[in-house]
């Protein structure tokens, strides 16, 4: 099984996708998504320190806890006007 | 010349009188008039908002014209603040206008929140927003905020005491750090997506409350993020539904 991972705005410009999929073993939260997925596309790791974190449509931290089937969402931050 | 009721004729239907002597009768402060703060800015007016206050203490640049649509070739180096309230004024005379030409900040900001309805901001730093955002909370007035960068946008509504606030959904996770990129329809969809949460809440309606509204414009595609407000947080935790302990 797996975890679904959606990426928004610029950062699916950086993973070069909109969408991907992680094997869940290994993974235990939120960040270590991210980390996977900036290891396979080294262009997201600027992010890691701003990314807005989504887990299953709901508001997440980076330690929110991550289950197989869980979808993950990453959203640049938007702080422009 | 007269004003006639023709002006909001294509509205009534959807607002009613009642509705439209609610925005009559409403104080809305904007902070900010760039690229959300045009828009954002034209449409209060347009649909009747009845007292307009707005705050930003740049000039007019070259750069802002790809997006800033209050503004033309006329306005460069004039500060924004009096030319918007130019540009206002001839699209409705019935608006009471009142621009401030200054930055805002913890000093002149508490009395402007106060003085105030509700708060949209239309900002371009987290800052500032933060810091509306603990006023807003302190006063217990209904803020929209929303930012763009690239083919990113968002816009949230905060109800004090009952939704999360900036500071909830932003306040650990740290700004962008290049300049943000800003292709002029960006600020318009998002600045007009302001809009009609500004006029939601003054009609009684919640709007995007509580949500966060995320908007792809590669992928087209809008999506609500959802949340609770964090316990721990620096501004709203702890408050009561009215926000008053
Ligand atoms: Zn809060």
């Amino acid at each position: 099984m797996s975890i679904k991972v959606l990426f928004f705005a610029s950062m699916a410009d950086a993973a070069g996708t909109r969408e991907m999929s992680v094997e869940a073993a290994g993974i235990t939260d939120v960040i270590s998504v991210f980390d996977r997925c900036a290891g396979e596309h080294p262009a997201l790791e600027s992010y890691r320190s701003s990314v807005l974190l989504a887990l299953n449509a709901e508001f997440a931290q980076p330690s929110s806890p991550v289950r197989d089937g869980d979808e993950v969402a990453f959203f640049p931050p938007v702080s422009g006007g | 010349m007269t004003q006639s009721g023709e002006r909001y004729a294509r509205q009534l239907a959807l607002l009613g009188a009642e509705g439209q002597e609610k925005l009559a009768r409403a104080r809305v402060l904007v902070v900010g008039a760039g690229g959300l703060g045009s828009p954002l800015l034209f449409y209060l007016a347009a649909a009747g908002v009845g007292t307009l206050t707005f705050v930003d203490e740049d000039r007019v640049a070259e750069s802002n014209l790809n997006r800033q649509i209050l503004y033309a070739e006329n306005d460069l180096c004039r500060p924004k603040a009096g030319q918007a309230a130019e540009r206002l004024a001839a699209l409705n005379r019935t608006v009471r206008l009142t621009p401030i030409a200054a930055r805002f900040t913890g000093e002149n900001g508490p009395a402007l929140v106060a003085g105030s309805d509700l708060v949209a901001l239309a900002l371009d730093n987290r800052e500032t927003r933060l810091l509306a955002n603990r006023l807003c909370v302190a006063a217990g007035r209904p803020l929209v905020d929303g930012g763009i960068d690239g083919w990113g946008g968002y816009v949230t509504t905060v109800v004090p005491g009952s939704t999360p606030c900036l500071s909830c959904w932003f306040e650990k996770r740290k700004p962008g750090g290049r300049a943000p990129v800003s292709l002029g329809p960006m600020a318009g969809v998002i600045g007009s997506m302001e809009a009609l949460a500004v006029l939601q809440m003054l009609l009684g309606r919640p709007g995007p409350a509580g949500r966060l509204m995320l908007f792809d414009g590669s992928a087209w595609t809008l999506s609500p993020l959802v949340a609770g407000r964090r316990p721990d947080c620096p501004t709203c935790g702890n408050r009561g539904e009215a926000a008053s302990s």
